[in-house]
């Protein structure tokens, strides 16, 4: 097995079940904010069903990577979430993974988000001053088509592994 | 070790030059009334140079009462005061470069690291918690994704760090791990003993929590199986071939951890010594 397949296997790629038409029938997709997530191209989606807990959660530490996403936003990056102040709940797992909330992103922003959340995971290291694995969970619509990329490693590999499979993610 | 005058020179001077077994606890609340006294006045970059004097002093504070406690056989203590030196040495990292090692910082966090490696904890337990309210304790105001206070957390604001204050929580349950975020949160099984024999054989050798040391973890053969040939019976008695079996697993290795004390001249090596993780 050579380098690059190694990194392909970190992720896995799936067809897509959620789009970005299909989040406004979400029970939790807050009408108010609705014109702020059409216009943006990453939008953060709450995990549901979380061990029978009635409302929909986000990974601890989502509020700090949704400030860190909007410190960085930009004509052609526009981040937002899908949720309102009233119906946020963050899930506190204080294991020694790091969860990055789920997106759903278009294909062009994909290279751009990809360099933030490694330079998100780097602060982070810098920070804790150990090593992280990390977990991440994708969404990336092209065309009306939809694939969901799920990466579980080390932040060192994150960055590589990202730019390798969304270089054949729609098979082009 | 004692300060000898209480203005903030003379504390930085100290903080950097401090290296002893005890230190002065008077310093925290003179830092604490100059801190005041800058808030007082608006001067938010000298109430934030004061905050990361205060936070060296509680990383030394921490890391020094580890050590004695290491050393009077408190070891669970030990090993919650080094979690909590770590800690706070994260909240100033972000404010203060440590790599030029000035207050012995850099050489805390290097020793945190080797001084875990020997610890037998390898079981924890982790909370699974859904977080439904939480406060800025900058100004009070309640954290939404939205909308919230200006306040970021880890900056310094009036010479206190942000954080958040988690107000309301229902707790889903709890999980057993290894490597858990919390430290703290060791578990003691009942009629058990973790065995803290490599702590020990350290400790009988450590003449301050400032002496250079470290520790080098290398794959052993375990003495069973150094003369024993790949065709060989395994020797743990599975009935496969040694090459068939913990050849191929690891089993028929250990991790040796070898303490090498930097200080102190080359001669004495002590034999090796198989240690378990419960007594």
């Amino acid at each position: 097995m050579n380098k690059h397949e190694n990194e392909e296997r970190r992720i896995k790629i799936s067809n897509g079940l959620l789009t970005r038409s299909s989040l406004q029938k979400k029970d939790y997709y807050p009408e108010e904010y609705s014109k702020e997530i059409q216009a943006s191209n990453v939008v953060l989606i709450p995990n549901e069903n979380y061990k029978n807990f009635k409302y929909p959660v986000f990974p601890e530490q989502t509020k700090s990577f949704y400030d860190f996403l909007k410190d960085k936003s930009s004509d052609s990056f526009k981040p937002s979430i899908c949720i309102s102040d009233e119906d946020y709940y963050e899930l506190e797992l204080h294991a020694d993974i790091v969860t990055i909330p789920s997106m759903i992103v278009t294909f062009l922003v994909l290279p751009i988000l990809t360099r933030i959340i490694a330079n998100y995971l780097y602060d982070l290291i810098k920070k804790r001053r150990t090593e992280i694995n990390v977990k991440v969970s994708i969404t990336v619509e092209k065309n009306g088509d939809s694939k969901k990329m799920d990466f579980e490693g080390k932040v060192e590999e994150f960055e590589k592994c990202f730019e390798i499979a969304s270089g054949k993610l729609f098979g082009d | 070790m004692k300060l000898l005058h209480d203005d903030l020179k003379s504390i930085n001077e100290y903080l950097k030059n401090h290296n002893g077994i005890t230190i002065d606890d008077n310093i925290l609340e003179l830092l604490k009334k100059r801190k005041k006294e800058f808030v007082e006045r608006n001067q938010q970059t000298d109430a934030k140079k004061v905050w990361c004097l205060q936070q060296i002093f509680i990383v030394k504070k921490h890391y020094i009462t580890a050590y004695n406690s290491l050393c009077k056989k408190e070891f669970y203590k030990a090993w919650c005061e080094f979690d909590r030196a770590d800690i706070e040495l994260s909240f100033l990292t972000k404010h203060l470069d440590i790599s030029d090692n000035r207050y012995n910082l850099k050489f805390i966090s290097h020793q945190i690291r080797n001084f875990q490696k020997l610890f037998p904890y390898r079981s924890f337990m982790s909370r699974e918690a859904i977080i439904k309210k939480s406060v800025c304790n900058i100004c009070g105001k309640t954290i939404g994704i939205k909308n919230s206070c200006e306040h970021k957390i880890g900056e310094i604001y009036n010479g206190e760090m942000c954080s958040r204050s988690i107000k309301d929580l229902d707790v889903l349950g709890f999980s057993y791990v290894k490597n858990p975020f919390d430290k703290y949160t060791v578990l003691f099984p009942k009629d058990m003993e973790y065995n803290y024999k490599k702590l020990e054989n350290l400790i009988e050798h450590l003449n301050s929590p400032f002496e250079k040391w470290k520790v080098v973890i290398e794959k052993t053969r375990k003495p069973e199986f150094k003369k024993c040939c790949r065709n060989n019976p395994c020797p743990c008695g599975s009935g496969l071939k040694y090459k068939e079996c913990c050849w191929i697993t690891g089993n028929d290795s250990f991790d040796h951890y070898k303490i090498l004390f930097l200080d102190k001249p080359k001669g004495i090596i002590k034999p090796l010594e198989i240690v378990s993780t419960w007594k």
